[in-house]
């Protein structure tokens, strides 16, 4: 006998590439979700890296970043927020 | 409904027309036995023996009616001038022994009797035409019977009476009539209330029969109401409300009744009584909500009721714009009466209102949703998004959130599917083995618990960073056996047992459930699939072979539908029970800490300590699943359950 796999329909699940942390500091919604005011995850909410190793919501940074409170810091060691390239 | 004296002259003819117009209808030739004009005359003369009998009313009465039911059915055209003649000559006997009896003072001496019997003889009749016959407008029918049978009948009899005028005889028709009718009504009435059942499940078929309810209800008292309620509360706990009843069945009863009483009652009133025990027994049965939900989902049904109701959001009503025929409440509204709610009597929202909050409904949606969106195979999502705005006009768009990631999700895979394929990929490479190839990408918070049976995928699997379900999605396959060529379009599983069988004719269950990784008994349910196609067989115990050359035992109508029960999601217990095995360290370090405690106990700490929020729906879990669970400890010889307490072993 012969089989022969003519097409294959896989189901997978993604994951932000994020290593040990789950859920981001600022709005502590996991990571894989989406921040408060959006609907759909993924490209649509996409998260951002910074130098500090820190990991959030990009759309959480930023609306952080704009309060006058933060002085640019990062919200988890209040080191000056530097993206990550 | 308008009584026409018939004069003397003309009457019998007129009243031949009115018959001839009923010849059509079968109904009325099954009515009476008497078919051949010998069974009249043997009547008339039994008539006339009994001349000065009291009780000749009966035969009298008898006489009358096959009078002109027979001759409506029996007669031939050409004998129309003779039947007349005989008519005539009936009427004119009749008349006589009536006036004979007048003048010997009996029709006033048998009045009683004479009520009595034409009561009877309604209750007969409808007894006998319009028990079970829903598609026909009977009411109507009956009272045609009681206008051109019953009522000239009276009047030959009233109008023998040579000491009243021609006016009196009148007025004395109406009591008559009035009294008649009022009964007539009644009984019919009764007789539909009981059977009222049977039209709820023959609707829409049967709804000339609530328009007959209607107009009957409408010229009796309120205390039908009552009777009807208490009279279906009755049928519905015995005929439907059983365990022996789909629970598909009861929800589209259910549906029936509602359209049924909507008719009925508009107030809504009649409405929310009868539906009180559905609404509690549809509670109790845990598919309901399923039942419902596929339906929903459930397109190959064409005319499926349920989608057009679901479509249909009235607007609510304005009060402004009604104010001038407002109408209160009926009297036998309750104090807790809903007006609005009934009054509207939107299906789906009753329905829906079914449960005790739409979470359930929701829920159940987004899983079904996902075991339709993840069983396709051509990203084809048009459908699906009909139904989610029709959902989301409904549920609102905060809680089918969920619902859209999940097609969204459908959606993107298409995209990323057709770049990977794509000339402008820059990794492309044409390998046709990878072609083969489709993913579905999911964002895995937004979608119910997938349940991932892992097992040995054989190569051909490659890596945002991906992780496979690898017991999701389909695969086509081909077979070249020796003597035919099968396709087919499976789960991975059964795509994966039989590649195996591709390097050997042979396996023994556990070897090759090792192979595979996956539980021998498992796989053994796996394994029917495709003996069931006649691909494998089991020769011997757990030994199984290919069968190279079909094999004539032609039971293939037991091919069982693919994948019986594909339940690609994680079933609710077993939700449930992982939920558990979370607090599991909670309720070991209480035990150890504080020493053996009742159940209540436990579940109240738990309350306290658990966060609402952190699982999907925190300790929600009622106190009878936490039992389970303990009990389920108890078994595993975890915990030690004496008088009430749960101590560790």
């Amino acid at each position: 006998m012969k089989v022969k796999v003519k097409g294959w329909h896989g189901v997978a699940v993604w994951r932000w590439d994020v290593p040990n942390e789950e859920v981001c500091g600022i709005c502590r919604v996991p990571f894989d979700g989406c921040c408060p005011t959006c609907k759909t995850p993924g490209d649509d909410c996409s998260l951002i890296w910074g130098e500090c190793t820190h990991v959030f919501h990009m759309h959480c940074l930023l609306r952080w970043l704009q309060t006058e409170g933060s002085r640019g810091q990062c919200p988890m060691d209040r080191r000056t927020w530097v993206t990550a390239k | 409904m308008k009584y026409n004296l018939p004069n003397s002259s003309g009457s019998s003819s007129s009243l031949l027309l009115s018959m001839n117009q009923q010849q059509s209808d079968k109904f009325e030739s099954i009515l009476f036995a008497w078919k051949s004009t010998d069974d009249i005359n043997v009547l008339f003369s039994k008539r006339e023996n009994n001349l000065d009998n009291e009780d000749n009313s009966f035969s009298v009465m008898e006489l009358d009616d096959v009078d002109f039911d027979e001759l409506d059915i029996s007669l031939p055209l050409e004998d129309e001038e003779k039947f007349l003649e005989d008519l005539n000559l009936y009427l004119d006997g009749f008349s006589n022994l009536c006036r004979q009896m007048h003048s010997l003072d009996l029709i006033k001496r048998t009045n009683d009797v004479l009520e009595e019997l034409l009561c009877e003889e309604i209750e007969l009749k409808i007894q006998n035409t319009c028990k079970r016959t829903f598609d026909k407008p009977m009411l109507r029918r009956s009272t045609k019977w009681l206008y051109s049978t019953v009522y000239p009948w009276l009047q030959i009899i009233l109008s023998c009476n040579s000491h009243l005028s021609h006016g009196s005889v009148e007025d004395e028709l109406v009591t008559w009539s009035k009294r008649l009718n009022y009964h007539f009504c009644m009984v019919f009435c009764d007789s539909r209330i009981s059977e009222l059942f049977d039209v709820i499940v023959d609707f829409p078929d049967s709804k000339i029969a609530i328009d007959d309810l209607i107009m009957c209800m409408k010229r009796l008292d309120k205390d039908y109401r009552l009777r009807l309620v208490e009279s279906l509360h009755i049928a519905f706990r015995k005929r439907l409300l059983i365990p022996g009843a789909g629970t598909m069945d009861i929800i589209n009863t259910y549906i029936s009744t509602i359209k049924c009483l909507r008719l009925l009652d508009p107030s809504g009133v009649l409405l929310e009584k009868i539906t009180g025990p559905f609404r509690s027994y549809l509670r109790t049965r845990e598919d309901s909500a399923r039942y419902l939900v596929s339906n929903w989902m459930d397109d190959k049904n064409g005319n499926n009721e349920l989608i057009e109701e679901l479509g249909r959001t009235e607007e609510p009503m304005d009060n402004q714009q009604n104010v001038d025929n407002w109408l209160p409440d009926p009297m036998d509204a309750g104090p807790g009466y809903k007006s609005s709610m009934y009054r509207s009597a939107d299906i789906t929202n009753l329905l829906v209102s079914l449960f005790d909050s739409t979470e359930l409904i929701t829920k159940e949606i987004q899983n079904q949703m996902a075991s339709y969106l993840l069983t396709k195979t051509d990203y084809d999502t048009e459908k699906e998004l009909i139904k989610l705005e029709l959902f989301k006009l409904r549920f609102g768009e905060a809680k089918m959130s969920a619902t859209e990631v999940m097609i969204k999700d459908i959606a993107d895979s298409k995209r990323i599917d057709s770049f990977i394929r794509s000339n402008d990929n820059p990794v492309r490479r044409n390998d046709p083995e990878e072609m083969i190839l489709h993913g579905i990408v999911i964002s895995r918070l937004f979608w119910p618990t997938l349940k991932d049976d892992d097992f040995g995928v054989p190569k051909i699997i490659a890596e945002r960073k991906l992780q496979w379900l690898k017991s999701l999605g389909k695969v086509q396959i081909e077979l070249e056996l020796q003597d035919r060529t099968l396709e087919f379009e499976v789960s991975p599983i059964y795509a994966t047992i039989i590649q195996y069988f591709q390097q050997q004719d042979k396996w023994n269950l556990n070897d090759l459930a090792e192979k595979i990784k996956i539980e021998p008994s498992m796989l053994k349910s796996k394994m029917s699939f495709w003996s069931d196609r006649g691909i494998l067989k089991e020769s011997s115990n757990d030994e199984w072979m290919l069968l190279e050359t079909a094999e004539d035992n032609s039971n293939k109508g037991f091919v069982s539908n693919e994948e019986s029960g594909n339940n690609i999601l994680q079933s609710l217990a077993e939700q449930k029970a992982e939920e558990f095995k979370m607090y599991w360290v909670y309720i070991e370090n209480m035990l150890k800490n504080l020493g053996g405690m009742t159940l209540e106990k436990i579940y109240g700490v738990l309350c306290s300590v658990a966060e609402p929020s952190s699982s999907s729906n925190g300790i929600d879990n009622s106190l009878e699943d936490l039992k389970m669970f303990l009990n389920q400890m108890v078994e595993e010889d975890k915990l030690e359950f004496q008088g009430g307490i749960y101590k560790l072993k």
